[in-house]
């Protein structure tokens, strides 16, 4: 049995306390020794590990050779800025507008940036420096997003970044600031309740890298990956799920007359179809007959019966052998029976009866009775036998036609089924050709705009590519700072020369020297001193230097003299591009 | 019993994770982001099971050593990194205790204990509590991990699988075979 020691409702550690006991750089320092002594305990390891250090250096370098976009930039000749500036805006009247919230700590909130990015904060984010939980109190958010060269030049925020020892230019795809106040004071966030950010920005793709800047060590920590949500894309998408919507089976429809022209061009139903008009006509033949059921005489009722001449009144002549059943409620006048009634005629009435009216010749005298027509005997054996001949014959022709009515819809049902999956495959076949083709099309128009824009100048170019790309780019911060979303890129073949002057409308001994590169959007800085090695960057849009406030732009004559020509202080983003021609 | 959302990892968290693995091995300075996002995840861990800050803080440096050594050898199957990471900060507290000698803490709230008990047992709760604790002291060392895993940090079996190797139906059912065991021994008290 394990012998245990439990600690009840103990002491809870917060995250303010583990946290200080966190410190990479000694652990790394720590385990690069203990690494090193391990392979010193004799020769032979020593030597394997010489070896392996060997190869693997000749590895990264012929990695690095075959990788263009993460070539090392030269560090050793030049001081890099952010070691002397670190955040220090080079322009003292010139900021980049930040946009500020309110928010209540015990709620948080969604606010949405200028640039419509959105910042969501939870409940309880925030938390003072001694790591107390901020409550029922209003926090003050400053939301400061770094779009263009410009705006990192007036940030002052250093964009190299150090992998390893070796120095790396940033190419930005968005950069924001985040930072928390109360009243003056600045405060902190909960890790525990990090920041979710949706950062709007115009660079579309997944090779950006996500890092925020430690501003106590003074350098860029990396910190993985954002997720991109590409807006051309999905707003692609759904342009074509509106214009192409998915088919569904049900939609498919097929007309009558469509139907009636395949069904035409089956024998069989063309076969049926003859058969029904054939039972058709038949059962209207067998209906014009139209025998009544016959009745038989009640032989306790009260009839009378017809002397008809056939000559004389041949449309009687049905009523030869029918005897005449006094309807309900009729009795025959015994005046009327030795009359000689010259005229007969028989009206149907209701239900089995009939009306007779009899009347006479030279005479206005009429007299009418109900009665029902009924057969006696053998004439009515032979009238019930005539009946029911026709009556089976009428049975048996609607049988058929109900079963030839039947196989007809069958076909027709079979038919439509089949015209329908016939038309649904085709229908989608046809929706997946015009997707295809407006995708063919958008990457052709996509590959049409890319020529032209290589073919225009620096400026255009990056206009179109802002109009061209949106995307958002979603992060979580646990720490109030600054972020950026940014890719290593090389700086492009560059140019060593020992400085021998620098005039910055006067002769100055040191400058901060910037490569702008437009394309890439990002800068690298340094300070280029007399009689120190600089680097001059071939693929830099422009190279400005800033001293005392304002900025000169470098004219290309003398590598050994740095000339440049001053604008001035710019007093707004503006002025700076226009000086910069961005 | 509510489940700690902070040991769950989403498909997309795992790759993204998985990348910033690739990147230490290609650099051991890059296994900063990985020290950074862990150390508190490992120093709760360790601390969960030591009840002693400092040598917490000697394991969880250790631990890290360890993964960081070893981390040529670590094969992403698609599982978190934490795992791995937490299977080494597990096996690393037990060689400190194997070493130092000392009884193995088991560090909850009176809470998780109540999360041990059906709830309508809760409102005798006070009555219970010794002998409850009388029953955990009867459990041997696996047994206490999982129910410490499951029960005092809320983790999910999916990951307390993937720390201790094990199928997840496995710990499942084991956690509730040493559940009944508890009820047993309660009966019994």
């Amino acid at each position: 049995m394990t012998d245990y020691k439990f600690d009840i409702d103990g002491k809870q550690l917060s995250s303010e306390e583990i946290q200080k006991r966190k410190d990479f750089n000694a652990f790394h320092k720590k385990f690069q020794a203990q690494s090193k002594a391990f392979y010193q305990q004799n020769w032979f390891w020593k030597s394997t590990g010489l070896a392996s250090v060997i190869i693997v250096s000749l590895f990264m370098m012929i990695s690095s050779g075959k990788n263009n976009s993460k070539n090392p930039v030269d560090n050793k000749t030049f001081e890099i800025v952010n070691e002397k500036l670190f955040i220090k805006p080079p322009f003292k009247n010139l900021r980049v507008k930040a946009d500020a919230f309110e928010v209540d700590a015990n709620k948080g909130g969604t606010f949405k940036s200028r640039f419509g990015s959105i910042i969501k904060i939870p409940a309880f984010a925030f938390s003072r420096k001694n790591g107390k939980t901020i409550k029922d109190q209003t926090v003050e958010i400053r939301f400061t997003e770094y779009k263009d060269v410009a705006d990192q030049i007036i940030s002052g925020i250093p964009m190299t970044y150090d992998s390893a020892g070796t120095k790396y230019m940033f190419s930005s795809a968005g950069m924001v600031e985040i930072r928390g106040f109360i009243g003056d004071s600045s405060i902190n966030l909960n890790s525990q309740e990090p920041i979710q950010i949706e950062m709007q920005s115009a660079y579309s793709g997944t090779e950006y890298n996500f890092y925020c800047l430690n501003e106590e060590e003074k350098s860029w920590d990396y910190l993985g990956k954002d997720s991109v949500v590409n807006h051309a894309e999905e707003a692609f998408k759904k342009q074509i799920q509106e214009k192409y919507p998915e088919i569904q089976k049900k939609d498919i429809q097929i007309s009558n007359k469509q139907l009636e022209a395949r069904l035409q061009r089956i024998p069989e139903y063309k076969k049926r179809k003859k058969r029904k008009f054939q039972i058709l006509q038949d059962l209207r033949q067998l209906n014009a007959i139209s025998l009544t059921k016959p009745i038989k005489a009640d032989k306790e009722k009260e009839k009378f019966s017809l002397d008809i001449l056939e000559k004389e009144n041949p449309e009687l002549v049905s009523y030869k052998d029918v005897q005449f059943e006094l309807a309900f409620g009729e009795s025959i006048n015994p005046k009327h029976t030795n009359q000689n009634w010259n005229n007969v005629d028989i009206k149907k009435g209701e239900d089995n009866e009939v009306l007779i009216t009899f009347s006479k010749l030279n005479s206005n005298q009429k007299i009418q009775y109900k009665a029902i027509p009924v057969l006696d005997g053998k004439a009515f054996e032979n009238a019930h036998k005539a009946y029911l001949t026709n009556v089976n014959n009428i049975n048996k022709k609607r049988n058929e036609l109900k079963k030839v009515t039947q196989q007809i819809k069958y076909l027709q049902r079979e038919i439509k089924t089949k015209s329908i999956d016939k038309a649904f495959i085709q229908a989608k076949l046809d929706r997946t050709k015009r997707i295809a083709f407006a995708q063919l099309e958008r990457r052709n128009k996509d590959e049409l705009a890319r020529l032209e824009q290589r073919a225009t100048v620096q400026k255009i170019q990056l206009q179109n590519k802002k109009t061209q790309e949106k995307v958002t780019r979603y992060f979580s911060a646990s720490n109030f700072g600054v972020f950026n979303c940014d890719k290593a890129i090389a700086t492009g073949a560059n140019k060593k020369s020992t400085i021998t002057n620098i005039k910055f409308q006067e002769e100055v001994n040191e400058v901060v020297v910037i490569d702008v590169f437009q394309q890439a959007n990002g800068i690298y800085s340094c300070i280029a001193m007399k009689k120190k090695v600089l680097n001059q960057y071939a693929n830099s849009t422009i190279t400005i230097g800033i001293s005392k406030n304002q900025i000169g732009i470098l004219n290309h004559t003398s590598k050994e003299e740095l000339n440049f020509t001053v604008k001035g202080v710019p007093k707004s983003k503006a002025q700076l591009m226009e000086w910069l021609e961005l | 019993m509510n489940i700690n959302p902070q040991y769950h990892k989403t498909k997309e968290q795992i790759y993204s994770e998985q990348q910033l693995v690739e990147y230490a091995k290609a650099n051991s300075k890059d296994f900063k982001p990985l020290y950074n996002q862990y150390y508190e995840i490992v120093f709760r861990f360790v601390f969960q099971r030591t009840g002693n800050e400092n040598l917490t803080s000697e394991v969880v440096s250790n631990v890290f050593f360890k993964v960081l050594r070893n981390l040529h050898k670590y094969e992403f199957r698609g599982l978190p990194f934490s795992s791995w990471v937490l299977r080494i900060a597990h096996n690393e507290t037990f060689k400190a205790f194997r070493k130092s000698k000392d009884k193995r803490v088991v560090r909850l709230e009176t809470e998780h204990l109540q999360n041990l008990i059906s709830e309508d047992a809760n409102s005798y709760f006070e009555e219970l509590k010794p002998a409850l604790l009388k029953a955990l002291k009867t459990l041997k060392g696996d047994d206490m991990q999982l129910i410490e895993m499951r029960f005092f940090e809320g983790r999910p079996f999916k990951e307390m699988a993937d720390i201790l190797e094990k199928k997840e139906s496995a710990v499942k059912m084991k956690v509730y075979r040493i559940l009944e065991k508890l009820k047993n021994s309660l009966r019994k008290n």
